[in-house]
Formats: C-alpha cells, sequence, structure tokens
C-alpha cells in the first residue's frame, strides 16, 4: 500500500490537544524546582556581581567575609585554576572574573554559608 | 540574631513561626514552612513571582517582612486548590496550555485571582495591565490573558 493512501487515522496523542503531563503540579505549586529542593545540612549560595562593564579587577578581600560566622566557603577567579585549553579558559572566566570583568552582572565572588542572609550578609562584607 | 515568634494565618490555617527581623515573607514560606510554590525570580519586586495576598490585598513576598505578617490573613497558591479540585484559573491556564516552565504561573494564578474578585468582567487591557507586574519569559502573554479571560467568563456564568 502507497503511503499517501491513507489519508486519516485517529490517534491516541497525535492530532490532539493534551494536557501536560507536569500541568497540575505547576498550577498547584507543587512542582519542585532546583531551588525548591533542601537536603540536610544544605549550605546557601551567593554571588557578587560587577557594578561595570568593563573595569580591571585591582584587588578583593574577603577576610572579613570569611571571619564572618557562619561563612564556609569564600571563592574567587583567584581560587580557579586557569585551564590550558581555550575553550575551558573562557568558561572558566565567564564562571568567576579573573583579572578583569567583562559586563555588568560579570560574577566576581562567591560565597557559601549556613544560611541566605549570612551568605547576604559576606556578600557585603566583600 | 534573634528569632522572633510570629502568629499568622496562612491558606486558613493558623501558622506559628520563628524568623529573625530582616527575613521576608518568601524567605519563611519557601525555606521555614516549604510551601516551594511561591517562587523568588528577583527578589526585588519586579518579576512577580512571589505574588501572596495579605489581607486581601495582592503583594509581592519579597517586599514584605515576614514579622509584618503577625495577625495578618496570606493566602498562597497552595491555597488555590480546594483539595483535588482546581480553581477555574488553574484549569484553564492548564487547559489553553498558559504555561511552560511553570515558575511565573503561581504568581500569576494568584494576581488573576485577585484581580476577578475585584473585576469579575475586565477587558483585555485591564488583564494586561493588572497582570503587567507579572513577567513571563516563555509562554508569551496571550495565551495567558486568553486563559484569564476564558476563566472569568466561566465563573461569571456559574
Amino acid at each position: 500500500m502507497a503511503f499517501d493512501a491513507q489519508t486519516h487515522r485517529d490517534f491516541k496523542v497525535i492530532g490532539t490537544r493534551v494536557t501536560r503531563p507536569d500541568g497540575i503540579d505547576k498550577v498547584t505549586g507543587k512542582a519542585a524546582y532546583g531551588a525548591d529542593i533542601s537536603a540536610p545540612g544544605m549550605l546557601h549560595g551567593r554571588i557578587l556581581r560587577s557594578p561595570h562593564a568593563h573595569a580591571r579587577i585591582v584587588a578583593i578581600d574577603t577576610s572579613a567575609a570569611k571571619a564572618l560566622a557562619g561563612v564556609k566557603a569564600v571563592v574567587t577567579g583567584a581560587d580557579l585554576a586557569q585551564p590550558e585549553d581555550d575553550f575551558f579558559a573562557d568558561v572558566a572566566i565567564n564562571c568567576l572574573a579573573r583579572d578583569k570583568v567583562l559586563y555588568d552582572g560579570h560574577a566576581v565572588a562567591a560565597v557559601a554559608a549556613k544560611s541566605k542572609s549570612i551568605a547576604k550578609q559576606a556578600i557585603r562584607l566583600i | 540574631m534573634k528569632t522572633l515568634p510570629i502568629e499568622t494565618t496562612i491558606n486558613g490555617d493558623s501558622t506559628e513561626f520563628l524568623c529573625h527581623a530582616d527575613e521576608s515573607l518568601l524567605d519563611v514560606l519557601r525555606d521555614r514552612l516549604g510551601m516551594t510554590g511561591s517562587k523568588e525570580g528577583c527578589g526585588t519586586g519586579d518579576c512577580g513571582a512571589c505574588s501572596v495576598m495579605m489581607n486581601g490585598r495582592l503583594v509581592c513576598s519579597c517586599l514584605v517582612l515576614a514579622v509584618e505578617t503577625q495577625g495578618a490573613e496570606v493566602e498562597t497558591i497552595e491555597g488555590m486548590a480546594k483539595g483535588e479540585e482546581l480553581h477555574p484559573l488553574q484549569r484553564v491556564f492548564l487547559e489553553e496550555a498558559a504555561l511552560q516552565c511553570g515558575v511565573c504561573t503561581p504568581g500569576i494564578l494568584v494576581a488573576a485571582k485577585a484581580l476577578l474578585e475585584k473585576n469579575p468582567n475586565p477587558t483585555d487591557t485591564e488583564v494586561r495591565y493588572w497582570l503587567a507586574g507579572n513577567l513571563c519569559r516563555c509562554t508569551g502573554y496571550d495565551k495567558i490573558i486568553k486563559a484569564v479571560q476564558t476563566a472569568a467568563a466561566e465563573m461569571r456564568s456559574a
């Protein structure tokens, strides 16, 4: 039988309007997104971003942030290894600026702390 | 920092929680009460993803301090469906595919419900203005406006 001999067939899904399988969870607020998940002992992260579109990073002082109670880690671009591969080097710089920020909002430093508010406070201390 | 005990009503249930003076209502809902239906999009009142009702008024819960809810009535997306039965807005949003990723959806539903309680027969322009504080980055607003109008018509005839 030629393929075009069959002009109409009723399918279960194709050609029908199906409601999305995750729809009910989404309209009731039950759907769990990444930010909705919490785990025992989980730390909260926060990122300090550049206020400048293009600027040299002269120095970053993280000592006050590191000294704050409840702060578990503070990282800057200098803490990351510099990949030899050009592609991965670009990715690394996009994650955390190294010597120069390349856009307004470029990540400059990151904090992990016991709670959201401690992380927020630590960011203000950098 | 010392925590403060707060007594409030959330979705009709009296609720007590402890919170810091600088914590937002959104943080308490999500992190202390496990009600993650309200989303944090911006944390600065621009996106509307955290919309809830407080004493009958539509607010961005990221801009409300949790301590302000002492004695208040708060309604969130979790209280919109009555058990298994979806609110007409929720059902029509599903039927008319007015959501994709669904992060803005809880806020938009809470906001749209507030609109229809105030004005059961809004024009398209009124719906667009009312929902101007709720940003959606995927569906586009057309389907959302249409779904709100369909639900409004359904609720008027019910």
